[in-house]
């Protein structure tokens, strides 16, 4: 059996940081990231997601509580096993691609033919071996960030933390770097990616952890918490007004939302109204949960008193 | 697999001229290069050339104490750019690939120590090309010149140390009052009590190989006391860089 360590690759138990100047950024965080999967740490500017990963990759020191990275306390320890991107695509702009990833790949006790083998692979992965002897500056922000990717994934890293992969970067660009991200969790690796981007993070990432004000604030699988089944949509037969059927069986208080000849309702109601419904003899057509997109879980997970808390989107009653 | 394999294998293998640390300043010593910085810090040797040996002639003494100086001087400026240029969000993608941060630091140490020989060269070639020297002695040029890059790269290895986000401006504000005694201590600017004399003399003990180094480059004359000075020199640069090391593994690193 596999001990805890070796399962996980990021543990991290009542984890506070307060900065220098009292600012805490996080507050008693408590998470762990299994190895093999893809987590997706999301949250606001501010949220505390750049100062996790910092204390991930040991460049701050927690103030507070007990830090795991690939089973190493001294994470600094572990670098060799980490891919790191950082949030903005900084390298050395007077060098060409290769000799970056050359001296980057040395930095990591990569030499000889072995060297440039590594750095054929990063380039190929990103699709820059064409553009590999172009001096950096000549780049484009997108070049740049694929750029970075690859010089993360030159020592064959078991754990990779990207973070904002896609930020400012135009379309394709992202569907470029997206296509590699992909590709990186089909060959299994762990992946960490704190993105403003929902959608990508849902397309992406097996698990998320929301952040908001240095506290998690929701932790789960996407697919579970997408599908969570806050809500149940009845569908009608056609021709049968579903509001008028609601207010002959006074069922406005389950109702979130009532549209032509659908219901939606909350899920802790489906039995009473299924039941009323069944009793009055009304023709059922399909039942359903709804589904959410992340950006409604997160938006409910961050803003709980200021927003509706309906995964439904249009006529409310 | 089998190439993490083979990786592993490449570490073991690597010797002291591939480790992290001279990868490292060989980086930062290219990219000082093609910033431009690095012949700035030429330039500087050029103009102390033009200043010192314009329309003199001197002998080879005045050589080697005017060097230790110009150099020294161009020593403290240099690294402290060269650190500056070196330290920025990049960083973190070379931190992020080693173990321990203490690399990086001894890297910019050697990246600047190691600059220091060139520029040395260079400044004796400006002086000899141009028959600036009245007595151009190769025993004395020798010695001086160990005595001189000695001197100069312990200050350069010593700026590279107190330089952010190495030294924290507390360190840097501690070796300054130091610096500032001992030079108190040497010409009091006014009277102060024999025995405080006395007891601030203590201050320069750690300056003594710095001053028998100056000799050295000074006279060229070798000494047993030149070689104890020299292997004292060589025991401060690897305190300097143990002390550094340990500095910045404590630091937090928040660069932008």
């Amino acid at each position: 059996m596999q001990s805890l360590n070796e399962r996980e690759a990021v543990v991290c138990t009542n984890l506070t940081k307060v900065y220098e100047g009292g600012t805490t950024a996080l507050k008693n965080l408590t998470l762990s990231i299994e190895r093999g999967t893809s987590f997706g740490l999301l949250g606001e500017n501010g949220a505390g997601k750049s100062t996790l990963v910092r204390l991930i990759m040991g460049f701050i020191l927690p103030t507070r509580g007990e830090l795991l990275v690939l089973g190493e306390r001294k994470v600094s320890r572990a670098h060799p096993r980490i891919g790191y991107l950082h949030e903005r695509p900084y390298v050395e702009l007077r060098f060409t691609a290769r000799r970056y990833l050359e001296y980057m790949a040395q930095i990591s006790g990569l030499w000889g033919n072995l060297n440039r083998r590594r750095v054929d692979q990063a380039l190929a992965l990103v699709d820059l071996s064409a553009d590999g002897d172009e001096k950096l500056a000549r780049y484009s922000k997108g070049m740049l960030q694929r750029l970075c990717i690859a010089q993360a994934l030159l020592t064959d890293p078991e754990f990779l933390i990207l973070d904002e992969p896609t930020s400012g970067l135009d379309p394709y660009s992202q569907w470029k770097v997206r296509q590699t991200i992909a590709e990186l969790r089909r060959l299994g690796k762990t992946l960490l990616i704190c993105s403003h981007y929902l959608a990508e993070v849902e397309a992406l990432c097996d698990s998320v952890g929301i952040l908001q004000k240095g506290t998690l604030v929701r932790r789960g699988m996407v697919r579970e918490l997408v599908h969570a089944q806050d809500a149940v949509e009845i569908i009608l037969r056609d021709g049968q007004g579903a509001e008028g059927i609601v207010q002959d069986l006074h069922l406005e208080e389950h109702i979130l939302e009532i549209e032509r000849n659908v219901l939606r309702i909350r899920a802790s109601s489906q039995q009473h109204v299924l039941a009323a419904l069944v009793q009055a003899e009304v023709a059922i057509q399909a039942l359903h949960p709804v589904s959410r997109t992340l950006e409604e879980v997160y938006i409910q997970a961050t803003r709980p008193e200021r927003e509706e808390r309906t995964p439904v989107r249009s006529q409310k009653r | 697999m089998i190439e993490n394999a083979e990786a592993r294998a490449a570490q073991t293998k690597v010797g002291l001229l591939r480790s992290p640390d001279v990868t490292l300043a060989r980086l930062i010593l290219a990219s000082y290069l093609r910033s431009g910085w690095m012949l700035v810090e030429f330039v500087l040797v050029l103009a102390c050339f033009a200043a010192l040996y314009f329309p003199f002639l001197e002998n080879t003494v005045y050589f080697n104490g005017t060097s230790t100086f110009a150099l020294g001087a161009i020593a403290i400026l240099g690294p402290v750019i060269m650190v500056r240029q070196a330290t920025s969000a990049r960083t973190y993608l070379l931190l992020a690939r080693l173990t321990s941060r203490a690399a990086y630091s001894r890297g910019l140490m050697l990246a600047a120590a190691a600059l220091r020989l060139p520029l040395y060269l260079f400044f004796l070639a400006l002086v000899l090309l141009f028959h600036r020297l009245t007595d151009p002695s190769a025993s004395l040029l020798f010695w001086g010149a160990i005595g001189v890059l000695a001197n100069t790269i312990l200050v350069a290895t010593l700026t590279v140390a107190l330089c952010p986000p190495i030294a924290t401006r507390l360190k840097r504000i501690y070796f300054l009052a130091w610096l500032a005694l001992v030079l108190f201590s040497f010409k009091p600017i006014f009277a102060i009590p024999r025995w405080l004399e006395s007891v601030l003399s203590v201050s320069q003990l750690p300056l003594w190989p710095v001053g028998e180094c100056y000799a050295l480059g000074a006279t060229g004359i070798f000494s047993p006391f030149s070689l104890l000075a020299l292997l004292l020199l060589a025991g401060y640069g690897v305190l300097v860089a143990l002390v550094a090391g340990s500095w910045l593994e404590k630091r937090e690193l928040l660069l932008y």
